[in-house]
């Protein structure tokens, strides 16, 4: 043997003849050995569908009130009991349960697509309009989220009240009068417009050293146009992470509205938010430990199950060197 | 006065991981006396290291000695408690790690680790042991020791660090040193110096040095006698001079066949050994080097060859070897 | 050491144009006319013009917005934020946040002691225990706790610890000095937060420093366990939990505003949720302007915390 060649790295030799592995099967075989990872996503997964059907499935009409059962406990025919104006507690937190999803939607896909779309531009871009985002987007992390957000909506709820006043006064549909959904929008613009700062920082971090690595070895190897190669490798790197991101915002999300409405300035009755129930049960604390409890642990688990899952998710994307 | 420093007999050490179970070192033997030079030679992942971090009982979590003996200085260590076994690194046995870098505390200062086993084992005041630090930071070779003593490792050229390990190993007088690769890390004119110093050293103290490296040049420098090792086992071992110039085992003679020497025609090319090391964890019946040996017959690939004395202290494993 | 501050200084300075910016925006634009507003309501709905033209030359409206802006600036710096027109009696908004402010900041500091005290030693030890049952539980119990916003954990922990368990008989209200036992109960709810990140980026920190390979020579030279760990460890590991830390202070801010309504602090945090619900946008835009400014300050002592802990930082 006087020189090294192809037959040297045959399979038999090297021991390697294994069949390949894709990342996403990789990825989904990770996440299923995950126990808590996997109980957070069939909670999520059950949420979700309860979100969707919550309205045929409430046994009661959620801002029925029937005077003569106020305040009482779990039981038989009201399995959460009932709150002080005799309404059915389990059907408001199913209804709850679905304002709080739809709002993480909204708010976790548009905040994902301005921060993706901002992140990237910046870092592909580069030069002043790279370093003003930057600036913008440090700038709006310093904000302690809530504040900002709290903010926001106070500022906008006004001039979103007299645009949908005066949309209603030229069409004169009901749709501008219902408060319910000019609520829901003042939450969907201001969550999205404070948050969309930190993906868009990951983005750009991304974007950035993925450009750093294949622009100079394209410029070295085929000629091909360093755009189009940047784009079909930054896709599979930063979306692992995206998505991450995604799952722990959805969390955040349902939170921030929670917490808008429990301060009274997110979705308000007769909308139901179970932030605001539990505002409304803390009055009542003592005696009526239920009126709080029921929406807060209900609210907390839903966290608990999509802070599992994100976890699992990241464990499963973004896997970190395994200790030897 | 030669004592047996260190007695290894037999030693197997297994990792186990989520991939399964390794076995990275399977019934080795060697012997070391003081002022012996003894080197072990292989390639990345054939066992040298994994075999040092057992004699110091210094192995990862999924580690573990299954089965042999370790004797340093008389007394049996696989088996001994974790505080015993502490206080025997430093005094008896010592370490010297191949990146040097790496092996230093970045955000505590040089002379601070350097004086932590001389209070800990020779238990000095702090002032006394700010002493004898420079005293052996002068024996390595460090210019202006009482400055250096409160830099940080970034600030060290990497021979200047080189040398602080090894005073670091060299602090409480240790009848073994293990040596992990020193010098791989090193330009060419540092490695000599740092060489040199070993030699000088082992003369001057009388330990026993074990050293431990891939490159083949090194070892015929300094080392008195030579251990090959592949996939865990010893294939060959005997007085260097005996096993670099009659190779018996088919991959001895493969490291020194791809090693470059003064005196290599530039015209031939290097030689290389044929395909990769084996996979540890499924390992074939028979010897392991045989998918890529030269001189390989059916005996081979069914039996493990034993180590068998080739001539008065130069043994190797084969079935047909070089003869 | 002193030119890593300076740098530190000069990057803050156009995220500080940035949030002033962004406020004082925010700030004009959801006042609408505030002129017209208070003519309004001092004229009873019958609009003066002369009433108006006061108002506005009072309010600074007929001024360029640069120059409205840099007023805005100058006065900020100078603690006057103006007055409350919604609030009665029109307080001064300056001096609200300067009284309210002090409580809140105790309150946090009580939380990071909190977080400090109780999260690093639990990191420390789920990772030195890795994989075995006290990780697990560890990381378990602290997930659980912390991922119940503070508005469902405060009176979950009212109603569970008094009501049900009457482990603390009463709740007292108020506010009675940072070390005062009425303290622990909100400091607790509020540490909480914050406390899965710190424990989470201390196990996975020390991990990853124990794995290093100047740990093991360390213990090549014959130190025990417990030495390893006080002399190296710690110190190595600190780094990723200080930026854990960094982004902690805003998460209490933001959880003060709860924690405060549900133990009765007058804190910022109090004053702040006044004014989002009755609409008062000077006295919102004023506390969210100090709060990100603190979240500004404390950033910047993680960054010289940063210098202080790994040398190869500031002499560089």
């Amino acid at each position: 043997m006087n020189s090294v060649s192809a037959s040297t790295f045959s399979p038999e030799l090297t021991g390697l003849a294994k069949k390949p592995r894709s990342l996403w099967g990789d990825a989904a075989r990770t996440f299923s050995r995950n126990k808590a990872g996997m109980a957070g996503l069939v909670v999520a997964i059950f949420v979700l569908m309860i979100a969707l059907i919550a309205p045929w499935i409430i046994p009661y009409d959620y801002a029925h009130q029937d005077w003569e059962r106020v305040r009482q406990g779990p039981s038989a025919t009201h399995w959460m009991g009932t709150d002080s104006l005799g309404r059915d507690l389990f059907s408001r937190v199913l209804m709850g349960i679905r304002t709080a999803v739809m709002v993480a939607m909204i708010v976790t896909f548009s905040t994902a697509i301005i921060g993706v779309l901002v992140g990237a531009f910046a870092a592909l871009v580069g030069g002043w309009i790279d370093t003003i985002a930057v600036w913008i987007m440090d700038g709006l992390l310093n904000f302690p989220a809530l504040w900002l957000a709290a903010f926001v909506t106070v500022v906008t709820r006004p001039t979103i009240m007299r645009l949908a006043d005066d949309l209603y006064k030229s069409t004169s549909l009901a749709f501008f009068k219902d408060t319910v959904v000019l609520d829901y929008l003042v939450v969907f613009l201001c969550l999205s417009f404070v948050w969309w700062a930190g993906l868009g920082r990951l983005v750009r971090g991304q974007v950035l050293s993925i450009r750093e690595k294949e622009f100079i070895e394209a410029q070295r190897a085929i000629g091909a146009s360093p755009w189009w190669i940047t784009i079909r490798h930054l896709v599979p790197n930063v979306l692992g992470q995206v998505i991450v991101h995604m799952s722990t915002q959805f969390g955040f999300a349902m939170l921030a509205e929670s917490s808008l409405s429990f301060l009274g300035i997110g979705i308000r009755p007769p909308g139901a938010s179970l932030g605001y129930m539990i505002f409304a049960g803390m009055a009542s604390w003592r005696s009526d430990p239920h009126l709080v409890a029921m929406p807060g642990l209900t609210l907390a688990l839903i966290i608990l199950a999509f802070v599992f899952v994100g976890d699992g998710l990241n464990d499963a994307l973004n896997p970190r060197i395994r200790e030897r | 006065m030669k004592e047996k420093v260190l007695e290894v007999r037999d030693l197997r050490t297994r990792f186990f991981t989520h991939e399964g179970m390794v076995a990275a070192v399977e019934g080795l033997s060697l012997q070391v006396e003081s002022g012996d030079v003894v080197g072990i030679v292989g390639e990345s992942g054939c066992g040298k290291s994994t075999a040092a971090l057992s004699f110091m009982r210094l192995l990862p979590p999924q580690g573990k000695i299954i089965g042999g003996e370790i004797i340093l200085c008389g007394q049996d260590v696989v088996s001994l408690p974790a505080e015993q076994m502490r206080l025997l690194r430093g005094p008896k046995i010592a370490m010297i790690f191949q990146d040097s870098l790496a092996a230093l505390d970045p955000t505590m200062k040089v002379g601070d680790q350097l004086m932590e086993p001389l209070q800990i084992h020779m238990k000095l005041s702090r002032a006394d042991a700010r002493h004898a630090a420079i005293e052996l930071l002068n024996k390595v070779g460090i210019p202006s020791p009482e400055k250096r003593l409160d830099a940080y490792p970034h600030q060290f050229s990497g021979g200047m660090r080189q040398r602080v390990m090894i005073a670091i190993a060299l602090s409480c007088n240790p009848r073994l040193l293990i040596a992990d690769e020193p010098t791989t890390a090193l330009d060419v004119t540092v490695q000599k110096q740092i060489l040199d110093l070993m030699l000088q050293l082992r003369d001057e103290l009388g330990a026993g040095i074990i050293l431990i490296t891939h490159d083949v040049g090194v070892v015929s420098e300094i080392c008195d006698r030579v251990v090959v090792m592949y996939a865990g086992r010893e294939v060959e071992s005997g007085g260097t001079r005996d096993v670099f110039l009659m190779p018996r085992h088919p991959y001895t003679a493969g490291l020194l066949n791809s090693s470059l020497s003064l005196g290599h025609d530039r015209r031939q090319a290097l030689r290389a050994i044929p395909g990769l090391p084996p996979n540890l964890i499924h390992l074939p019946p028979g010897c392991p080097f045989a998918p890529r040996c030269p001189r390989v017959v059916e005996r081979c690939r069914e039996e493990m060859p034993a180590l068998r004395e080739v001539v008065l202290g130069h043994e190797a494993a084969c079935w047909n070897m070089e003869e | 050491m002193l030119r890593y501050i300076i740098r530190r200084l000069l990057a803050m300075v156009p995220l500080l144009l940035v949030i002033t910016g962004s406020v004082f925006l925010l700030g004009q634009y959801g006042a609408g006319d505030l002129a017209m507003a208070l003519t309004m309501r001092m004229t009873d709905n019958n609009f003066d013009e002369d009433v108006y033209q006061e108002m506005v030359k009072k309010l600074h409206q007929d001024e360029p917005v640069l120059k409205r802006f840099g007023r805005f600036v100058s006065n900020a710096l100078r603690g006057d934020f103006g007055v409350s027109y919604v609030l009665q009696g029109t307080p001064d908004i300056g001096r609200m946040i300067s009284k309210s402010l002090p409580l809140s900041i105790q309150l946090g500091l009580d939380a990071i002691f909190l977080v400090i005290l109780l999260g690093i030693p639990l990191g420390v030890a789920a990772a030195a225990w890795r994989n075995t049952s006290i990780d697990y539980s560890i990381v378990g119990v602290v997930t659980i706790l912390s991922s119940i916003p503070p508005f469902v954990l405060a009176p979950i922990a009212l109603v569970v610890l008094v009501a049900q368990l009457k482990i603390i008989p009463t709740v007292s209200t108020g506010w009675n000095g940072m070390f005062s036992r009425e303290a622990l109960l909100p400091a607790a709810c509020l540490a909480m937060g914050p406390m899965l990140g710190v424990v989470r980026y201390t196990r996975a920190s020390v991990i990853d420093t124990l794995s290093q390979e100047y740990i093991r020579a360390a213990r090549a030279r014959g130190l025990s366990e417990i030495m390893v760990i006080v002399r190296h460890v710690i110190k190595n590991s600190m780094t990723p939990v200080l930026t854990v830390l960094g982004v902690t202070i805003g998460r209490l801010l933001s959880g003060s505003i709860f924690i405060e309504t549900v133990f009765g602090i007058q804190g910022i945090g109090s004053v702040a949720v006044l004014a989002f619900q009755s609409g008062d946008i000077q006295t919102v835009a004023a506390t969210t302007l100090v709060t990100a400014s603190l979240v500004m300050a404390s950033n910047l002592i993680v960054d010289l915390l940063y210098g202080v802990l790994d040398p190869r930082v500031r002499l560089t």
